[in-house]
């Protein structure tokens, strides 16, 4: 098994934690017999800012149907009210501040003018991130990297910084894109938090998935006598 | 200074318009596929069902559907492309065209943009005894909407109404559009070339093309722009205009020639077109302003990430171009080679529903102009009379044959033969049976005839001599007699040469 490490998906901006994590984890796999090599995927870059364009364009356009009009909630309708003023208040209402936020950049990026500069270019990068994936496994049978760059954040600490939340994203968007299938693993803890381990495969090769999450899960139980959930504290 | 809208316009003919004007007309038509099941889901697509009865959680638009895409409608619009001499995108996606209405459940319509399925075609067009080539941009599919009912309104439109019902039965029922390039010169090109498009999917089976319920409709694009000497290059397109559901071969030919009245009025008093959907008003055969398209909606099309490309291989083109059968256009080449059909003539027996028939009556043995005669006027009749179509008479080509068959033979007259109809819609069995059961045939030449033609001699004397005399035209009055005494059984000529011979001539 050989297994490639995205050398993108490391470095600057990852936990000093998760990154300790993922080397024990990497040092595990070597002495279940992997051969663990560095692989560069280039455009992985840029596939944070083309998630975040591709994803709330197709948001917006799927969101649309959620109108008031067949099912589920409807607001203002007074028998005055148009049509399109009973969807717009419904809408306004129903839908809460990070819907509205990636309906409205998706609507942007889909515009006329703007189509090109944005959605037409974040395709494009697409394309590429999916040739860096089959570059890559080329050379590899899966790839790995950190599930996300730190441990999870406290609940409503970055609501008013949505540009440090979409980083967490970072590790598992590439394979979103691409379409390929992709596993974490929980490989231990940082600062009292569980620390993820990503394992990415070709598609139609999810077999690979569970064949390295299986024998890492099983050599990880084994190294601490027990599984990491019962470290788990109580609810 | 910009004339303003309070300028005294004169209304130019028709004529004087397209004499300064030449209109430039291209269309736009829908036709809605006759496949069972919608476009993206298994739904009926019947027409006439009680209002969303033909309804699931795709063609609604609800969270968590999915399309599916439906191999007959792509194999439909395929062979419209092919048949419209087109060529067939080896890859081609959907995309989806964003806006809100309640009509559309997704609020997007599932369409193709950029990379329609067909592309690049012709259709040649009959008007004023010339063929018209006008060229097809482009032929693709797309999903139909639901359909809105305005209630309360005096018009029926939404503006004045007080609420409005929402039938999606016919939302995600498969569509095909097809637009034309700006070829079209004149009302009557643009009819017939509706015309002939519907003929072609008629013959192609595909769909219905019944305008009258919407399953063509047809948005006419028209501009003027001023005509120029020959041999001097064309002037630049105008500012065009959208009239939008045109729901009658009439209505096409109508509004095409309203909006050619009305442009040349306004740029006769200096005015501009402007570029703007137009609503045809069947009562007064006017156009009035819709929806601007300097405040059009942005589409926002995207390529559909819900459908995987539509990548058809050269085999699939070829198969279904196998399937496709003569085409109007052919079919009317082959009756004018075989049998001498005038082009009226085919219109004429098409318009009455009995052009199959004739051919059928032909291939039973009639000969052609017979077969159109007794189809087209007595049959035709006795159709409308019934309240059916021809196809549905309780007579068909074999016996229209037989029966065209003794006529030439001399056994019946036309007169007979009528009678002969009216025994077998009346289920008196085959044309011979009739005819035995009834006794009609002709009496020809025994001694039945001769005695009545003796007694009609005796009892008009003063006829008899003025034919006697060479008035050979006054004998008319005596053949009528002895066909009556002969309850029509008589050939009209036989009886004339008796009398004549009779009577010395």
């Amino acid at each position: 098994m050989r297994i490639g490490v995205v050398r993108e998906l490391s470095g600057d901006g990852y936990d000093i934690g998760v990154r300790a994590r993922f080397s024990d984890t990497l040092e595990v796999l070597v002495g279940l017999g992997a051969e663990v090599v560095e692989v560069s995927c280039p455009h992985f870059t840029y596939a944070l800012p083309a998630y975040y364009l591709i994803a709330p364009s197709e948001c917006s356009s799927n969101l649309a149907r959620f109108d008031a009009m067949r099912f589920g909630l409807r607001v203002g309708d007074d028998g005055e009210a148009s049509a399109e003023e009973v969807m717009s208040r419904t809408r306004g209402i129903g839908f809460g501040p990070e819907v509205k936020r990636r309906i409205i950049l998706g609507t942007y990026a889909l515009s006329s003018g703007y189509y090109d500069a944005y959605y037409g270019q974040a395709q494009k990068v697409r394309t590429l991130i999916s040739q860096d994936f089959a570059a890559a496994y080329e050379r590899v049978d899966v790839l790995v990297s950190p599930t996300t760059p730190t441990v999870a954040f406290r609940l409503g600490e970055k609501v008013d910084d949505p540009v440090s939340m979409y980083l967490s994203d970072l590790c598992t968007i590439p394979s979103n894109l691409a379409g390929g299938p992709a596993m974490s693993l929980p490989v231990g803890l940082a600062d009292g938090l569980p620390v993820g381990f990503q394992i990415m495969a070709p598609a139609f090769a999810d077999d690979r998935l569970y064949r390295v999450g299986g024998a890492l899960e099983a050599a990880l139980e084994a190294r601490r006598g027990r599984p990491f959930l019962d470290d788990a504290p109580p609810l | 200074m910009t004339p303003t809208a309070t300028t005294t316009a004169t209304i130019p003919t028709f004529d004087d318009a397209v004499a300064r004007y030449e209109p430039v007309i291209g269309l736009e038509t829908h036709v809605e596929l006759g496949t069972t099941s919608k476009m993206f889901c298994g739904c009926s697509t019947a027409f006439g069902a009680e209002p969303n009865t033909q309804v699931c959680p795709t063609c609604l638009g609800l969270p968590g559907s999915l399309p599916v895409v439906n191999e007959a409608a792509v194999r439909f619009a395929v062979m419209i492309g092919l048949a419209l001499n087109c060529s067939i995108s080896p890859w081609c996606r959907f995309a989806r065209k964003n806006y809100f209405y309640p009509d559309m459940p997704k609020n997007f319509q599932i369409s193709q943009y950029d990379e329609p399925l067909c592309e690049n075609g012709w259709l040649d067009v009959e008007a004023d005894g010339k063929i018209h080539r006008v060229g097809i941009t482009r032929v693709h599919m797309e999903e139909d909407t639901g359909k809105s009912l305005h209630v309360g309104g005096a018009t029926g439109r939404i503006h004045g109404a007080t609420h409005s019902l929402v039938d999606y039965n016919r939302a995600g029922i498969p569509l095909v559009e097809i637009v034309t390039e700006p070829d079209i010169r004149s009302p009557e090109v643009a009819r017939a070339y509706v015309d002939e498009l519907r003929e072609l999917c008629r013959a192609l089976t595909v769909s219905d093309v019944r305008m009258e319920q919407g399953s063509l409709r047809c948005d006419a694009n028209v501009s003027l722009r001023p005509r120029t000497a020959p041999g001097e290059p064309a002037a630049p397109y105008g500012t065009r205009s959208e009239t939008k559901n045109l729901n009658s071969l009439r209505s096409v030919e109508r509004a095409v020639r309203h909006e050619i009245v009305r442009q040349a009025t306004r740029l006769d008093a200096g005015l501009k077109v402007v570029q703007e959907t137009r609503h045809f008003d069947e009562a007064s055969g006017t156009t009035s302003a819709g929806r601007s398209k300097e405040e059009a909606t942005d589409y926002r099309y995207f390529p559909e990430p819900d459908l995987t490309p539509l990548a058809l291989t050269h085999e699939y083109v070829d198969a279904v171009r196998a399937t496709i059968p003569e085409l109007p256009a052919q079919r009317r080449a082959r009756l004018a080679a075989d049998h001498g059909f005038t082009p009226a003539d085919i219109v004429n027996m098409r318009n009455a529903g009995v052009l199959d028939l004739v051919e059928e009556t032909v291939a039973a043995g009639a000969t052609a102009e017979a077969a159109r005669k007794w189809w087209l006027n007595e049959l035709a009749r006795r159709a409308a009379d019934a309240g059916v179509p021809p196809i549905g008479l309780a007579i068909g080509p074999f016996d229209v044959a037989r029966i065209t068959e003794m006529i030439a033979d001399g056994e019946l007259t036309d007169a007979l033969a009528r009678t002969v109809i009216t025994g077998v819609l009346a289920g008196e069995g085959t044309p011979d049976e009739v005819v035995a059961g009834r006794g009609l045939k002709i009496v020809s030449d025994d001694g039945a005839l001769a005695e009545a033609v003796d007694k009609v001699i005796a009892a008009q004397p003063a006829i008899a001599d003025k034919v006697r005399g060479g008035k050979l035209n006054a004998v008319g009055p005596l053949v009528g007699a002895v066909m009556k005494a002969m309850k029509g059984q008589a050939d009209p000529g036989t009886v004339r040469k008796l009398l004549l011979e009779r009577l010395g001539q």
